[in-house]
C-alpha cells in the first residue's frame, strides 16, 4: 500500500508542463498551426497509466474548448487525417522511451458537423475521473 | 521519374551520410542566385537549430532554421530526413524517418515530425492558407523503400 501511494504520488498529475516544479513530471501541452489547428498533448511520465493519459488529453481538449466558447471540436490523430477530414473518436495513448505520452490535432466548432465531440459532455465525462485520479488545475 | 531510379540517384549521397556517422553534415548554404523554396516548421521541429537534413543527387547537407523557416534547393527531387534519438527510464529510442519531394521556386512547405507510441513519421504538405487546416499533400512527396534485416 505504502509502495501503491508513492508511485501514485510520482504520476504526473493534471496540469501544465509549464510549471517549474510540477512540470517537471510532465503536463499538457499545447502548439498552434497549421491553419485553425491547435496540436494538443500530455506527456507523462513513467509512472502514469495509459487510461489516465487518455482522460487527461480528452478533458484538455474539451477545457481548451470551452475557453474558447466553441461548443463542439473534433480530433484527428495525424495532419494526413485532417487532410481528409476523418476525424477520430477516441485517442491512441502509448509509450516513447517509457514515459506515456499522446497528442491530437483538434479542430473547434461552434456548430455541430459529423465527427465532431460535444465538449461539455467530454469535461463532464472526464472530469469525475481527473477528479477521482487526485489531477489539480 | 520512376521511385526507383529516383533511389538509385540518391543512393550516393545516402550512403555518404551512413559512412559519415557521427561526423556531421556540412551546412547547407545556398549558391548566389540560387533558386530556393520555403520550409516552414511545426512548432516542435522549429524549436530545434537544426530540425532537419537533406540530400541531393550527390551529397548531404544539414539544413539551420531561421525564425521557424528553412530554405531548399529547387528543380531536382531530395532526400529529406530527421534523424531523433530520445531516452528514458533505462530505455533508448531512436529513429530517422525520411521522405523525397521536388522542391518548386514560389511554393512553400509545411514540415511536421510526429512521434507516438515509439513510431515517427516525417511529414510534407504543401502550405494551403485557404484550407481550415492551412494544408494539402505535397504531390511530389514519395517514401523512400528501407530494406530491413530479418
Amino acid at each position: 500500500m505504502v509502495a501503491a501511494l508513492l508511485l501514485g504520488g510520482c504520476a504526473t498529475g493534471y496540469h501544465s508542463d509549464k510549471g517549474v516544479i510540477r512540470g517537471y513530471t510532465g503536463g499538457y501541452w499545447e502548439q498552434p498551426g497549421p491553419g485553425e489547428l491547435l496540436k494538443v498533448g500530455f506527456s507523462g511520465n513513467g509512472y502514469i497509466d495509459r487510461d489516465t493519459t487518455h482522460a487527461y488529453l480528452m478533458y484538455r481538449c474539451a477545457e481548451l474548448a470551452l475557453q474558447r466558447h466553441k461548443p463542439y471540436f473534433r480530433l484527428y490523430e495525424s495532419l494526413p487525417d485532417a487532410i481528409r477530414d476523418r476525424p477520430s473518436m477516441d485517442l491512441t495513448v502509448g509509450r516513447v522511451a517509457g514515459a506515456m505520452d499522446d497528442w491530437v490535432f483538434v479542430l473547434f466548432d461552434q456548430d455541430y458537423s459529423a465527427g465532431d465531440l460535444d465538449a461539455d459532455g467530454v469535461e463532464k465525462r472526464y472530469a469525475s475521473y481527473i477528479h477521482a485520479q487526485g489531477g489539480q488545475r | 521519374m520512376s521511385a526507383g531510379r529516383t533511389i538509385r540517384r540518391l543512393l550516393p549521397a545516402v550512403a555518404a551520410v551512413v559512412l559519415g556517422g557521427c561526423a556531421g553534415l556540412p551546412m547547407y548554404q545556398p549558391a548566389a542566385g540560387q533558386s530556393l523554396a520555403t520550409i516552414k516548421l511545426s512548432p516542435n521541429l522549429a524549436s530545434q537549430v537544426m530540425p532537419l537534413s537533406f540530400c541531393d543527387r550527390r551529397r548531404c547537407y544539414d539544413l539551420k532554421s531561421s525564425h521557424g523557416e528553412l530554405q531548399v534547393p529547387t528543380g531536382e527531387r531530395l532526400m529529406l530526413f530527421k534523424v531523433l534519438v530520445a531516452s528514458g527510464y533505462q530505455r533508448m529510442y531512436s529513429c530517422s524517418p525520411d521522405l523525397t519531394f521536388v522542391p518548386y521556386p514560389g511554393v512553400v512547405y509545411y514540415a511536421d515530425f510526429a512521434l507516438r507510441a515509439e513510431h515517427c513519421v516525417l511529414g510534407l504538405y504543401r502550405e494551403a492558407p485557404a484550407s481550415r487546416v492551412g494544408i494539402l499533400f505535397e504531390p511530389t512527396v514519395r517514401a523512400v523503400p528501407h530494406k530491413h534485416a530479418g
